[in-house]
Formats: structure tokens, sequence, C-alpha cells
């Protein structure tokens, strides 16, 4: 007989709870029409990639800046900058991140994960869990298959910069883990969400970043961005002033940071899921 | 989960496991870049971006070439015990046999100035008419532990940079006379006669030989080295960044041999009589390079900064080959190789290739002498 969600005898733990939430959303995440535009966000720097590999074989002199030609590592770390940590990520956080709740209310399907004998934090953190996994088995080897293309370029030794590609890969699933968790808090939060969390990526990180003081500590990509092992490229103003007022915290408070802005956000974002009443309008 | 699901996700993992284990050999063991350079010698990411002369020998080819084994066995006896004589020394010295050994070599050379702070030396300011920097890159097999022995017995302290072993030898310095500059206690500037001198340059006191990979050694010195080791790991623009450089290598690898190279920079710094290098024509860069097969064919290449400069530069060479062939009129050994000497002008460059078959070569060595030639009284 089916067990309501008042029978407390056969109530799962909370962790079996995520790990049973993780497991159904999982697959409804990867073949979602988002996995398209998924593909299509981290696909584009492999392509572009091979595109250089390509122009590197016939010998094009594509690749340069200001008439110098940029040799592989200083072409990754461009991408890293511009192409990743600019725009990957914080656009995949960005559309999984809101979608977690948004999707279910959205379907009409939330009804059903709240009726059973789960806590909702559980829910949405098990949903949280499946977009790392659904993000990172894509973002990162994408970001692999760059690094191998791309670094080799002009003679570049890929073992020699391995240990710094590491670090590339941890900071973006670092940084997929952080965006997801902001952005969780305020799609659980809040009503639209994406206007909202656009208006965060893509305003307010931007602005604040390029103002002197204590303002900026209040995003992401500071704390990002003080840990990438390349050199910041100036492609624009806006990154041109951003270098000029750069301040790089410490390592240990940045990773500090991040985990607290993580703990902090899912946190919150549990906390608005158990008290919020979502309304499955027509 | 759909096993669709699980097979994306295991498929993704495998990838970047796959990647970071190839990363990881490739940090542990230097794997070269697979497709970094079309053709040209891996070990040009050793190669300071700044380099005045870049040069490689494919010494397998050479010395298995039919030319090669032809010469040895037309050479005096007395020049082939003494080339004998050569490689065995420096076998004892080294622990590398030259002719069994070594696949190929890559060198260069790098002025003073241009040379940057590595490994913790620091260049001096520029002397006068001498490379000063260079290092030999040498892809072969090789005994590591017997070569460090060697190097141990004679004196050589065994260092490590970045993870690479490299062992310093001081170089043995012959004590100067008492008065001279360089009297020891008195400090010898850089470019002063009294100034010890190395083996690839001239303000070098050590010889040192790092294993940059399995199967790859550099010789030079301490700073040589490290910069070769700070290059590989991406500190630092090798010379594939050099378009200029890479035109020419790229134009001169079909050779066994060859050395491209900045020619205003060497004559800046060379000692020429007079004022030969203002009556030059203006040649920025060279390029020479040579195939043995059964003869030695080769070519060697110009590039002026101009293209009226190319035409004085090829009207020059051509006056000279005019003059060497009513010379050779007396030798006609040289006559082949007169006739064999094409010229060609092509906007700034100027080309000049020759052939030698192996009978012009013959000629031109000298005739061992018979065993039933009767000794001249």
């Amino acid at each position: 007989m089916a067990q309501g969600p008042a029978s407390g005898a056969s109530r799962p733990s909370f962790v079996q709870a995520v790990a049973r939430v993780f497991d159904l959303s999982i697959g409804q995440m990867l073949w979602s029409r988002r996995t398209i535009f998924m593909a299509l966000v981290v696909g584009a720097p492999v392509l572009l990639a091979v595109i250089f590999r390509v122009l590197d074989v016939f010998d094009v002199p594509a690749i340069r800046v200001n008439r110098v030609r940029l040799d592989g590592a200083d072409l990754f770390g461009g991408m890293i900058w511009l192409v990743y940590l600019h725009f990957v990520v914080p656009v995949l956080g960005l559309f999984y991140g809101t979608a977690l709740m948004a999707d279910e209310i959205e379907d009409k399907t939330l009804t059903y994960l709240f009726t059973r004998p789960i806590r909702r934090a559980a829910v949405l953190l098990g949903k949280y869990l499946s977009y790392l996994a659904c993000t990172s088995v894509v973002v990162l080897p994408s970001l692999m298959l760059v690094y191998f293309l791309v670094v080799p370029l002009g003679g570049g030794s890929i073992g020699g910069q391995f240990p710094l590609f590491l670090i590339d890969l941890g900071l973006l699933a670092l940084g997929l883990v952080s965006y997801g968790a902001v952005f969780a808090f305020i799609g659980a939060w809040l009503q639209r969400p994406l206007v909202t969390g656009l208006v965060f990526a893509f305003g307010w990180e931007k602005i604040v970043l390029v103002v002197p003081g204590y303002l900026r500590a209040a995003t992401v990509s500071y704390y990002l961005q003080a840990l990438v092992p390349h050199a910041m490229p100036e492609d624009s103003t806006l990154t041109a002033l951003q270098g000029l007022f750069r301040e790089v915290p410490s390592t240990p408070a940045t990773l500090a940071s991040l985990a607290a802005i993580t703990v902090g956000f899912l946190w919150l974002a549990g906390w608005a899921v158990e008290r919020r009443e979502y309304l499955l309008s027509d | 989960m759909t096993s669709g699901t699980r097979n994306v996700l295991i498929g993704g993992a495998t990838v970047l496991a796959l990647g970071l284990v190839g990363g990881v050999v490739s940090y542990l063991v230097g794997i070269p870049a697979v497709g970094a350079l079309a053709g040209e010698p891996a070990e040009l990411i050793y190669v300071p971006e700044d380099a005045t002369v870049v040069a490689f020998a494919d010494v397998r080819r050479v010395m298995d070439s039919p030319l090669r084994q032809e010469i040895r066995q037309l050479l005096p006896e007395h020049a082939g015990v003494a080339e004998a004589e050569g490689r065995r020394h420096f076998q004892e010295m080294t622990g590398i046999d030259v002719e069994q050994d070594v696949e190929y070599v890559v060198a260069y050379l790098l002025p003073r100035a241009a040379a940057p702070e590595a490994g913790g030396v620091t260049p001096v300011e520029p002397g006068g008419g001498r490379v000063d920097e260079g290092l030999v890159l040498v892809r072969g097999r090789f005994d590591q532990t017997r070569i460090e022995q060697l190097f141990e017995d004679h004196g050589g302290v065994v260092e490590a940079y970045r993870g690479k072993r490299l062992i310093v030898r001081p170089l043995d310095v012959p004590s100067p006379s008492p008065g001279e500059p360089g009297e020891p206690g008195e400090p010898v500037e850089p470019g002063e006669p009294g100034e010890p001198v190395g083996p690839l340059g001239n303000d070098r006191r050590e010889f040192a030989v790092g294993f940059i990979q399995a199967g790859l050694i550099a010789v030079g010195t301490r700073a040589g080295i490290s910069r070769a080791i700070d290059l590989e790991s991406g500190s630092g623009a090798n010379v594939t960044r050099n378009d200029s450089l890479m035109a020419l290598v790229r134009d001169s690898k079909d050779g066994d041999v060859w050395a491209i190279g900045r020619f205003d920079r060497l004559i800046d710094r060379a000692r020429m009589p007079g004022d030969l290098a203002n009556r030059l024509p203006p040649i920025a860069y060279f390029a020479a390079s040579g195939r043995f097969d059964t003869g030695l064919s080769g070519r060697i290449r110009a590039d002026t900064r101009d293209d009226e400069s190319a035409q004085q530069l090829g009207d020059v060479i051509r006056g000279f080959v005019a003059l060497a062939r009513m010379q050779s009129s007396s030798q006609p050994q040289f006559e082949t190789l007169l006739q064999s000497l094409q010229l060609s002008t092509s906007g700034t460059s100027v080309m000049l290739q020759f052939a030698l078959p192996a009978g012009t070569l013959r000629s031109l060595l000298p005739v061992p002498p018979s065993s039933d030639t009767p000794p001249q009284p």
C-alpha cells in the first residue's frame, strides 16, 4: 500500500532523499532542451580551438594581438578568462541554477516532489547536485579538449602547463559550485529568477568589479578571478579598468569566501524552499 | 538513472580521466606536444624567442649517408685515427658515443644582452665581438647514471632545477700570471682579457649537462639549461613565436643540417677587419642547409632589408662566382662545384644553391698515399 507523506515509519533520511532526487533529476536535466543550449555554449570554445589548430597547420597567422603571435598557453589563458570564466560558467550557473525549482513549477510537477515524505530542502539539494554532475561532465571535458588543442600551438608544452591547467579545472568546478548555489537561491526565492539572475551575472558582477572599494567582495567573480593562474587579457576598456583596480585576495581567503558563499546560499535556498508557498498557476 | 544518462556521465568522466592521465604522464616524462610543430624538431620549444642563431643536425642521417661512408674510406689513415681519437675522448668525457648514441642535435646562440636572468644566474653586460650564450640539445640514447658518474668523477655537482637533474662542472681555468688581469682574488670584469672562457660563451666558469627529458640532454651552462627548463614549463617565449626565424626554419627543414639566424646581430658582434661590415649589403637574416646523400647539396639564403640590397648582394656574389670560374681553369676539380652554383634573387631574398657529386668531393679530398708508393728520399 502506498504510504502518505505523514507516514514516518519509512521516511528516508535526508541523505537518502537527496540521493533519490539526484537520481531522478539527473536524467531529466541531461535530456532537457537546456542541454542543447549547454552543448552550444561549451561546444563553441572547442570549435574555436579546432579552427585555431587548423589555421596553425596551414600556418595562417590568425592568432595575433598587436601583430604579436600568441602562443598556445597565452591563448588558452585568454580563453579561460574571456570564454569560460566570464561567460560559460556564469551562464550555465544561471540557466541551470535558477531552473532547479522553476522547471518543476513550470511543468507543474513540484507537487509530486513536495508530497513525498522528504524535506523540501532535500529536493533542492538533490537537484543542485544533479546540476553539478550534469554541467561538470560537459564543461570540464570541454576545457580538457580545448587545452589539448590550443596549448601545443606555437610550441607550447602540454606537460609544462599541466599544473596550471589543474588549477583551471578546479577553478571552473568552483565557479559552477558557487554560481550554482547563488542562482539556486535566486531561483528558489524569487518569482522571476532568470531576469534577476541575468542582471546579477552580467550587470552587477561586471560593474562592481571596476568600482574601487569593498563592493566587489559582494560578487562571485571577484574571488574566482583571484584564483586564475593566467594573466588577465585587456580586451576592452572594462577589463582594462578592472585590471587597474584589481586587488587579489589571498588564496585561503578566496577559498574560504567561495565556500562561505556556496554554503550560505545553499542554506538560504533550502530555507526559502522550506518556507515559500509555490503557486502552480495555469 | 537510465542507461543513456549513465553513458553520458561515464563518457564525460572518461574524457576527463583520460585527459588527466595524459597530462600527468606528459608532465612527468615530458611527452613532446603532438603536432605543435609541423615537421620541425620539437626541441625548438627550448630555444628562446630572441636566439640569434639556431642550428640543427640530423647526426644519424649524416653518419649513415653513403657520402660519409665514402669520405671515411677516402680519408688518410692518420685523419681517420685522429677522428676516432676525438670521438673516444669525447666519449670518455661525456659518456656519449656520437656515432652510436646521438640521433640529432639542436643548438642555439643568444647574444649576451638578450639573455634574461634564469636559474639564479644574472647575465653580465655585453662585451665585444663574441657570442655569449648557447645551448646544445642532443636527442639520442643516453646512460644517465654513467654520464652523472663521469661528471662527478671530474668534479661535477648534481643539482636539481624544477625537478630536472643537471650536472654542473666548474671549468679548469688556468691561473693568470701575477699582475695580469684576472689575478686570483681580483674579480675579472666581463669582457676583459682575463675573463675565463667557457665552451659556449665567453663569460662562463662552468659547464653543465641537463637531463631535460628521457633521451634528451642539454649541454651548455647552468643558466642556459635553466632557461630551457623554464621555457618547457611555459615561462618565457620560445623561438616558435618568432615568425621570422620560424619561416626560415620551415624553409630549411628539409636539410639534414641547417642553420638560420639574424645576420645583422652576428655582424654587430663580430670583429670584422676595417669597415667591411659597413660595406656589406644590409643582410637581416640568413639560412644555410645541406643534404647528405651520395653527394652533398646545399642552399644558402640571405634576406636583405629591401629589394635593392638583394640585387646588390646578388651582383656581388655573381662577381665572386665569375672570378672563381676564371681562376678555376687551372684547378679542374673546382669546376664542377662552380658549375653547380645557381644564384637566384626573389624580392629581398638571395639564394645560392650548389650540388657536389661524390666524384667531385673525392677529387677535392687529399688522396691517401698508396702503400706501393716508394718513399720519398
